[in-house]
């Protein structure tokens, strides 16, 4: 399947003229010029018709006689799939044991060969008429993208959509593929562990690993900031079990870019972040007794969630139920993940609300991937009866960025006071060795006037001693001398006489 | 099944070493030589006996590569052991080793029990870091060092086994606080409520095991 140079731009008038496969179911169109792989069984072409709702009174107003017609047949469809899946379900009483295929034991068989040609007929005008029908029948087109883009129209629709067929970076790819980039290593380790089961995937050297290495290494050297994250390469694998690479590279690169995926696998991951927030809200709003559960046994939503937001479920339900998925998230963008994600919870809170954390863990691991396997309607129908508010998302972004710069606020502050609070911590500990020092000199000096006070006593005992003696010795000097005056009196008598 | 504690464990460490494997080969007694790239966090659990009680181990297996640090941060706390491996034939993934150590000491309890790991030791002909500098690292920052196979299951058991028994032989000395569910244990149904203060074991209970 080639896509014509002719770019499907807004402004060109003549629509575009996509060359598609038109054969009916069966004589199958080339696959693509890699050889991708079909996704076996792909439900999308079978149970494609569930009820979904109609597509409004306007939209009918707008259709022709044939398309109303297709309609119609669409509609009957439905409620032959429907009654006949129901009576599945009520002969093997479970519901996840309703058999692979509703078309091989239905009573409408016959009639949906023909609607499967009535389908790929209505697909081949879409595709060919793209621009008109995004302009004019663009609700009929959402309602038939939710009932599942047939497997043979997924590489070119997906395209379409993402608006990636005539991308100059396309003609970058081959030199890129001749350039190294430092991502390189990790890439390679990793590319094994992509899709290990996949017959596409399988084995050291297969196409699909060597293609893999190629688109992620390419968009690593387009995209430096980003490089290679890890749970990209379930998107890129599955963009190539559709398409080639080229193609898919450039798919990639308009994911990245329009769809939030570069904010999601950022290094910081911080649109993860608003997403796991984001999902709470709904949680929170819509389960609240799921939620008080899953707090009461610490069961974080990150522990879950962090990997449907990461991969878009490729890497928690089975590929054909992911794929339908993947076909609504090209046209609606991350709200199917919401959606896809709260329903799941949904119909599955009796159960989880009986169970314990490890008992919770081994039921996302085990059972829920399952429980869609032969109804993946069934899952996009109550996705779509999941409440979802544009405008309360936006709100929450807004509310969670002020979270976040406040905490980067705080933590800039925090970093502040601990800087601060290390400078204080050095001054005190220097004052400490001062204050330490002078307390040392304090009690030297005491010492000292102790000693002095000491010595001073004992100088002063010493001089009262002195004194005493001085005084006995005035004393005796006294008395001598009160003795020569009274020998001298009595020498001068003596003379006299 | 009744259970005397619950031990929650964290295994970190760089991409593509191991650790998923290494869980799968503790839990199932298995090994997947592609094992599917984690995204995020994944969960396992198992029984094992310690000096005759019965310990149920939960474990949270981490993405490895760097992006996946602001998730991963939020399941250290609540951890009471972790397990960092790294691949003794990639000589990046042990020079790493001071960066996970940092980022799991600031943000863990400060009794949490970390055993280092050299994974992937039946690859002998391409190791890069020798089992000596292993068992430095561990000695200079204060860990329990293993060399492991997650392919022969080679010491795989002990070192799930021994970072309990650390654990455990840490609550008999009362150093956690295992009320405190924050620290990453909790006490079984059927265990009597007792306070922080344990009654120490009656003899028995052999400190560190005899393993390496």
């Amino acid at each position: 399947m080639s896509i014509p140079s002719s770019s499907p731009e807004r402004e060109s008038s003549a629509g575009v003229q996509l060359e598609c496969p038109s054969s009916p179911p069966g004589m199958d169109a080339d696959p693509p010029s890699t050889g991708s792989p079909v996704l076996s069984p792909d439900s999308s072409s079978h149970d494609a018709v569930l009820s979904a709702p109609a597509a409004s009174p306007a939209d009918s107003e707008n259709l022709s006689p044939d398309e109303l017609e297709l309609l119609a047949k669409l509609e009957e469809q439905n409620r032959l799939l429907e009654a006949d899946s129901k009576s599945m379900r009520s002969m093997s009483g479970s519901r996840r044991n309703s058999g692979s295929s509703l078309v091989s034991s239905s009573s409408a068989s016959s009639n949906l060969s023909h609607f499967e040609e009535d389908t790929w007929i209505l697909w081949g005008r879409i595709v060919n008429e793209w621009e008109e029908w995004r302009r004019k029948k663009d609700k009929l087109l959402k309602e038939l993208i939710r009932k599942g883009i047939p497997h043979h129209f997924r590489a070119i629709v997906w395209q379409l959509l993402g608006n990636a067929t005539d991308m100059p970076v396309k003609n970058q790819y081959s030199e890129l593929l001749k350039m190294s980039s430092p991502c390189e290593k990790l890439i390679r380790r990793d590319i094994a562990r992509t899709y290990p089961e996949h017959e596409f995937f399988k084995g050291q050297d297969s196409l699909g690993q060597e293609v893999l290495f190629n688109v992620m290494k390419a968009y690593s050297l387009v995209d430096r900031e980003v490089g290679y994250c890890q749970g990209s390469a379930f998107i890129v694998g599955l963009l190539l079990m559709q398409m080639p690479e080229e193609e898919a590279f450039c798919v990639f690169v308009r994911l990245m870019q329009e769809y939030r995926l570069r904010e999601l696998f950022k290094p910081s991951m911080a649109e993860l972040g608003l997403c796991i927030y984001q999902f709470e809200y709904l949680l929170q709003e819509q389960l609240p007794e799921l939620n008080i559960h899953f707090r009461s046994q610490s069961f974080h939503t990150s522990m879950y969630a962090s990997s449907w937001f990461l991969t878009l479920f490729l890497t928690f339900l089975p590929l054909p139920v992911a794929t339908r998925i993947f076909d609504i998230f090209m046209y609606e963008g991350l709200e199917i993940i919401f959606r896809v994600g709260l329903a799941i919870l949904q119909y599955n809170q009796t159960d989880l609300i009986q169970l314990d954390m490890e008992g919770m863990s081994q039921h996302f691991q085990k059972v829920i991937p399952h429980q869609f396997d032969s109804c993946p309607d069934k899952l996009i129908l109550r996705a779509y009866q999941v409440k979802y508010n544009p405008k309360r998302m936006k709100k929450l972004e807004k509310e969670y960025t002020t979270i976040k710069n406040k905490e980067m606020e705080e933590q800039i502050e925090i970093k502040r006071l601990r800087t601060e609070n290390r400078l204080l911590k050095q001054r005190i500990e220097t004052l400490e060795k001062e204050s330490a020092a002078l307390a040392d000199r304090l009690i030297q000096g005491q010492v000292t006037r102790a000693q002095e006070a000491e010595e001073n006593y004992v100088i002063k005992r010493e001089l009262a001693v002195v004194r005493q003696q001085c005084n006995a010795a005035s004393e005796n000097l006294e008395k001598a001398q009160d003795t020569i005056r009274e020998l001298q009196q009595q020498r001068v008598n003596n003379c006299r006489y | 099944m009744a259970y005397a504690y619950l031990f929650k464990y964290i295994i970190i460490g760089d991409t593509g070493v191991g650790k998923s494997c290494l869980l799968l080969q503790f839990t199932d007694k298995r090994f997947q030589p592609v094992h599917d790239l984690t995204i995020g966090v994944e969960f396992g659990a198992r029984m094992i006996t310690i000096d005759g009680k019965q310990i149920k181990l939960q474990i949270w297996d981490t993405a490895g590569q760097e992006s996946f640090r602001s998730i991963t941060r939020s399941y250290y706390r609540g951890a009471a052991g972790a397990l960092l491996v790294y691949d003794i034939t990639r000589r990046d993934t042990f020079n790493h080793l001071t960066t996970w150590l940092e980022d799991a000491r600031q943000h863990s309890n400060s009794n949490m029990v970390i055993m280092l790991i050299g994974n992937k030791s039946d690859l002998e002909s391409r190791r890069e870091v020798k089992k000596e500098e292993g068992e430095a690292f561990a000695r200079e920052h204060g860990l329990i060092f293993m060399e492991t196979s997650a392919k022969t299951a080679s010491n795989v058991e002990e070192a799930f086994i021994n970072t309990a028994k650390e654990i455990y032989e840490k609550i008999q000395e009362g150093v956690f606080d295992i009320n405190n569910e924050a620290n990453g244990i909790k006490i079984g149904p059927q265990h009597p409520t007792t306070n922080s203060t344990l009654p120490s074991s009656q003899g028995g209970q052999h400190a560190g095991g005899g393993c390496c």
